[in-house]
């Protein structure tokens, strides 16, 4: 049974929440970009989606790990567990990025269970927004292809969809139910209409998406390509700035440091990016992918080759945040393609 | 007005002639993707590629990154190097920036053949984006854009749109007043009657500011930074083999973590070190993802180097780099 909230009683849900010791985080403008920052009150519903995804909530650019005391040379390591805290609360989460945390979820519990990630995981309910529209800019967005939909319930305790004045709210899973109960009164039945209205919202987004991948033998194409020339034409134009890493939803990789004052310290892991000649350099000083012709390949196949192998599902989900981005108009579904192509 | 078209016609001509004789290695260039409508960084290495190249207000890269990749090549050992020239197309901007690389050593004249085009102005892809938002998604990647005098006009197969240049244009543009290349090889267009007058009124709400504020503008805007040094990556006089950003040994001048005194330290940084060298192409604020915006400190420094030392960048190879020369009546406040 769906039940409905009327725009305006977002906030009011947001400040129920909150009372209850749970922390909230939302699509927020800030300095012209939207990213997911504390809310305080409601959220727009056509949010353009966030530049940075909202996997930073859950995963930030930048975690203390622990701290250290140095004394002389003796070091101590101030190691405290990772205790559950507080519960956390994404609100507007786009289902493209909700997909994306389940790549992150098999990914932070497959050879070793990352503490850090999974503490904040277990305490997330996620309220995804079902699209109206493509949200990335000049058409972009391709999650249809890659198994996902405007409407996708992947990841997602619940999903809010907007007809007009309301959300339609679907609950998935026991996390979505005690939202309900926590709103209480804020939420009601659904109508027969609501849901009709819902189904016709969902069909139209679908066909909104006008950019499609065929993904069928991309595996095979790439295992074949490996030492394929093409990989120099059409990474010769890559700046190597990393943007497309960066601002992936799924992409995971961390680089630890000991950030070092006086008598302490602490380690510190912050997002890297393959796309960095400093990624791989061995202490030797050789650099197993030299060029940015080896770092973007490495981009390909880790999303649609190694994600698979490894985890089972694909590392892309077609939120076209890498496309729209890219300086130099580096367009990975045209690389996907023409390394279909190179295979032939 | 600009006829793109004509100048397209030119600019690929001229490609396939140095190509076919064999006076360049191959041309950096521009070419327009299929999937998107921004232009985009194209390598012609044959004559009968050289259809590819494209010309219009979505050229909006500084190709001359690509040349300094090039004369950074090493070659490798017991081959002999090819010395010969790459052709390369390039904006009024973008040649400046090759001046102050001929200036600062790094690229030798000699190295490169420039088709250098008239511009009267580029468009920021994201304002594009805004101003499409009524065409149909499946016909944006194919829409062709027209100068028509004060407006740019869209047209694609519905009703074309008018869009007054002042919406669309880069802020580089708006307050731009090179529009004639200044170093070339073959000058593409009719010249451009020049008003030559820059009086810095885009960055004057911001020197208004009390220091204070200034602060606060700042913090708001590099707190967003995601140090993905895109800036870096994408301008042509950050050449530096290796970065100071990206050094580890002996030790590390910048930590890695992304907060906002790193990233303060970053920013003031480079832009101390493009301080009288930078050109303004505009290429580190459009390609950051965070719209955070850099060039409002280029400006800061390109105002004070002009204003203390008489010092333009990007205009005669014959000036002295501001931080390579010293004149007795150099203002010294500084010292004190």
């Amino acid at each position: 049974m769906a039940s409905i909230i009327n725009k305006d009683k977002v906030a009011e849900l947001v400040k129920k929440v909150s009372s209850s010791g749970c922390e909230v985080f939302g699509p927020v403008e800030n300095g012209g970009v939207t990213l997911f920052r504390n809310l305080d009150g409601g959220i727009p519903s056509d949010f353009t989606n966030s530049k940075k995804p909202p996997k930073e909530v859950l995963f930030p650019q930048t975690e203390t790990m622990f701290d250290f005391e140095i004394d002389g040379s003796k070091i101590t390591a101030l190691v405290e567990p990772v205790e559950a805290q507080t519960p956390i609360l994404m609100l507007g989460v786009r289902p493209c990025d909700a997909r994306a945390i389940q790549v992150l979820d098999a990914l932070f519990t497959w050879d070793y269970i990352d503490p850090y990630y999974v503490n904040k995981r277990d305490r997330a309910t996620i309220i995804g927004f079902s699209c109206t529209e493509p949200h990335m800019p000049l058409q972009s967005c391709f999650c249809t292809s890659v198994g996902g939909s405007p409407s996708s319930k992947d990841g997602l305790d619940m999903l809010w969809t907007d007809i007009g004045d309301r959300y339609l709210v679907e609950s998935f899973t026991d996390k979505g139910n005690k939202i309900l109960e926590t709103g209480g009164n804020l939420f009601a039945n659904a109508a027969k209409d609501d849901e009709k209205k819902t189904e016709d919202v969902k069909k139209l987004a679908e066909s909104k998406i006008v950019r499609k991948l065929d993904t069928e033998g991309i595996e095979k194409a790439l295992e074949a390509t490996f030492d394929h020339e093409y990989w120099d034409e059409f990474a010769r134009r890559c700046l190597g700035c990393g943007e497309c890493t960066l601002l992936c939803p799924t992409c995971h990789c961390f680089d630890i440091n000991d950030v070092i004052t006086r008598g302490k310290g602490k380690r510190e892991r912050t997002w890297d990016s393959c796309q960095y000649p400093y990624y791989t350099i061995h202490a030797s000083g050789h650099n197993p992918r030299p060029d940015k012709k080896h770092r973007q390949r490495n981009r390909v196949y880790h999303k649609f080759l190694y994600s698979n192998k490894n985890l089972d599902m694909l590392g892309c989900v077609g939120c076209g945040r890498c496309i729209s981005t890219c300086p130099v108009n580096i367009d990975i579904i045209e690389v996907v393609e023409g390394a279909k192509e190179a295979a032939k | 007005m600009t006829d793109y078209k004509a100048l397209e016609k030119q600019i690929q001509d001229q490609a396939r002639q140095w190509l076919e004789s064999g006076e360049v290695k191959y041309v950096i260039g521009f070419e327009k993707g299929d999937n998107s409508p921004v232009c985009r960084p194209v390598f012609i290495y044959k004559p009968e590629d050289a259809g590819k190249l494209a010309w219009g207000p979505l050229c909006n890269n500084n190709l001359t990154k690509y040349l300094v990749e090039e004369v950074q090549i090493k070659p490798k050992k017991g081959e002999e190097p090819d010395l010969r020239p790459v052709g390369i197309v390039v904006k009024p901007c973008d040649s400046k920036t090759i001046v102050e690389l001929m200036k600062e050593n790094i690229v030798p004249r000699e190295r490169v053949k420039i088709i250098g085009v008239i511009s009267e102005g580029t468009i920021n892809p994201k304002a594009l984006d805004k101003a499409l938002k009524d065409v149909p998604l499946d016909k944006i990647a194919g829409i062709q854009i027209l100068d028509g005098g004060d407006n740019f006009t869209i047209k694609y197969d519905g009703e074309p749109l008018s869009v007054p240049k002042d919406e669309l244009l880069n802020g580089k543009c708006k307050v731009c007043v090179v529009h004639n290349p200044v170093v070339y090889d073959i000058f593409v267009g009719d010249k451009v009657t020049q008003i030559d007058k820059d009086e810095f009124e885009d960055i004057a709400d911001l020197e208004a500011m009390s220091d204070e504020e200034r602060y606060e503008y700042w913090k708001e805007q590099l707190s967003k930074c995601i140090r993905c040094y895109a800036c870096r990556d994408t301008c042509p006089l950050c050449y530096c083999e290796e970065c100071v950003f990206d050094r580890t040994k002996p030790y590390n001048w910048n930590e890695k973590t992304v907060d906002l005194p790193e990233n303060f330290f970053y920013h003031m940084v480079r832009a101390m070190h493009l301080a009288g060298r930078c050109v303004d192409c505009g290429g580190c604020e459009r390609v950051c993802p965070m719209d955070i915006p850099i060039r409002k400190l280029n400006r800061f420094l390109l105002k004070r180097a002009k204003e203390r030392f008489k010092v333009v960048p990007g205009i005669n190879v014959e000036d002295k780099a501001m931080f390579g020369d010293y004149d007795i009546d150099d203002p010294g406040e500084g010292i004190k």
